[in-house]
């Protein structure tokens, strides 16, 4: 039982750091991408293609980085240089990254059974499995969150943030709206292939179909972890993204272990995700708090 | 010289059913220092001029140059660096989910390169608290509150001092005091006014306020169905009231 809930705990911080990426274009440029379907597997399927190969799984991890940061450029591109709304880019990109996610793995999917992982390798000083994915998914987190928000009180993560909140604005202000938007599409992408990347040497292997269902995890992450913990700073929306993906996982798990089976598992991750916005709703109307609308934006 | 409108023609929704001719025939200069208001009803293109100017919209005829440049051929973001804005929504003219400094800062970099430096630095605190002490509203003991918290009349008030923090060669007002109440309406007009006499700014006041245009300013501007029917400066300015310009605009209504 306490294994289960290591478990899960784990592989929820694990899952944050793609909360995290999707954080920076929901909440942070308020655009509806859904490139994380396919940047999170691409990710994946990078990192088991490279370690296969006998790359090292560090190597991997910043392979996987590079590759979700070069798709995000890309999808940056389509939005702002070619004018396709935000929700269409990201249909684009996760349908044409399937096809490449599938030349790059080979194979629907590949194990990384008996290769190295940096699971495998820091299961050399930890003994635990569980304890030593805890111990990454908490240090990666933690990182990359105090990365970003060092980043977002930059000067340049301020113009990022500004062209999020009011466009008008940013550019009253001269600042590259553009520009900002690509920075934010490859930061995000980035770490969510990066995120893919890590999840594949946690599981032990890598399929085409692992991204199904990013969004709405990423998505639940966040609305759930706002509603915990609040956003009264920047510091703490982050922190809450992380709690609330490791909450997600937990309660994702629990259902699991009551026996539901696991083919019908995306569908009770959408209906927990359909009831929290429903809850977000009705909390919102009541108090009369700003709030954004996942339905209405494109 | 530093702004020259020359024939200014603009249509919405040219050949439909929708045609509105906003402007029709626009010319005025604008001298280094000049105050003006630029008074006209609902309609007569007020906003689309100071839009044109920004580079945000394209006239369909003529031209604009501003500082000896084609703004025609500039890029929106490349004339923000040299143009100050103000906007009727007090919404638009910061960031709301930013905090009061974090909205400082990003104007004090306006036309600046930005790197990764920390982006409100402890010497710019500093000059930000004594830039909103000066203006009286106990704001500067609230930098790191986010804007959104403000009234209407302290974001308006926090946009004027961060279109003008960089010392603009223009600053363009467009209807800033409309959406507030009557009394913040004034504080803000006052403000306006002691900092563009303060540093000598170059303005362009839009309003639909007589009383305003009137009190404020060193010329006065009228527009009526897309072209200046007024153009009163120096003197003649000052010693104008409200019938005359009453009499004025009732003069060219009855005209048309």
């Amino acid at each position: 039982m306490l294994n289960i809930i290591l478990s899960s705990i784990s592989q929820g911080f694990l899952w944050a750091v793609m909360a995290i990426g999707v954080y920076i274009m929901y909440r942070i440029l308020d655009i509806a991408d859904l490139s994380a379907e396919g940047t999170f597997p691409l990710g994946a399927v990078v990192a088991a293609r490279a370690i296969a190969a006998g790359l090292s799984p560090w190597l991997a991890i910043v392979l996987s980085l590079a590759a979700g940061m070069i798709t995000g450029i890309l999808a940056g591109f389509l939005h702002t240089k070619m004018k396709i709304p935000g929700l269409l880019t990201g249909i684009l990109i996760l349908t044409g990254l399937y096809s490449i996610n599938l030349r790059v793995l080979g194979a629907p999917n590949i194990t990384l059974l008996g290769k190295e992982t940096v699971i495998s390798q820091l299961r050399t000083i930890i003994d635990d499995r569980n304890v030593a994915a805890l111990i990454l998914g908490i240090t990666v987190t933690l990182i990359i969150t105090l990365m970003l928000i060092l980043f977002l009180k930059s000067e340049l993560g301020l113009a990022l943030r500004a062209t999020g909140a009011n466009e008008v604005m940013a550019v009253a202000n001269a600042i590259a709206t553009d520009s900002m938007k690509i920075i934010g599409y490859a930061l995000s992408n980035g770490i969510i292939a990066l995120s893919g990347a890590l999840l594949a040497q946690n599981y032990g292997y890598a399929d085409v179909g692992m991204g199904i269902g990013t969004i709405v995890i990423g998505l639940a992450s966040i609305i759930i972890g706002e509603r915990l913990l609040g956003t009264s700073s920047l510091s703490r929306s982050l922190l809450a993204v992380v709690f609330g993906a490791v909450i997600y996982r937990v309660v994702i798990d629990a259902v699991l272990y009551l026996g539901v089976n696991p083919q019908d598992i995306k569908l009770y991750s959408a209906i927990v995700l359909a009831i929290v916005l429903w809850l977000g709703h009705r909390t919102q109307d009541n108090n009369s708090r700003k709030g954004k609308s996942y339905v209405a934006q494109t | 010289m530093l702004l020259k409108l020359d024939s200014i023609k603009k249509t919405f929704c040219p050949q439909t059913v929708n045609e509105t001719a906003v402007l029709t025939d626009l010319t005025f200069y604008v001298e280094e220092g000049e105050f003006i208001s630029i008074l006209g009803s609902n309609g007569t293109g007020k906003s689309t001029l100071l839009n044109l100017i920004a580079g945000i919209e394209r006239p369909d005829e003529g031209e604009i140059e501003f500082c000896g440049q084609n703004v025609l051929k500039q890029s929106p973001r490349k004339l923000a660096a040299d143009i100050g804005r103000v906007f009727q929504d007090p919404k638009s003219g910061t960031a709301e989910n930013l905090s009061i400094q974090e909205n400082l800062a990003i104007a004090s970099r306006r036309g600046e390169k930005i790197t990764l430096r920390r982006g409100v630095s402890h010497q710019a605190k500093i000059n930000f608290r004594n830039a909103l002490a000066d203006l009286g509203l106990g704001l500067e003991n609230r930098l790191s509150a986010p804007v959104g918290v403000l009234s209407g009349g302290q974001r308006q008030v926090l946009t004027l001092l961060m279109a003008t923090l960089k010392k603009p060669r223009l600053l363009l007002l467009d209807e800033h005091t409309a959406a507030l109440d009557p009394a913040t309406s004034q504080i803000v007009s006052e403000m306006t006014d002691r900092i563009v006499k303060q540093h000598g700014q170059t303005t362009l006041m839009v309003t639909h306020n007589v009383d305003a245009a009137i009190k404020y300013g060193s010329r006065l501007i009228m527009l009526n169905r897309g072209r200046i029917v007024a153009d009163v400066r120096g003197d003649e300015k000052k010693s104008l009231c409200k019938d005359e310009v009453l009499a004025l605009y009732h003069n060219e209504i009855d005209w048309e």
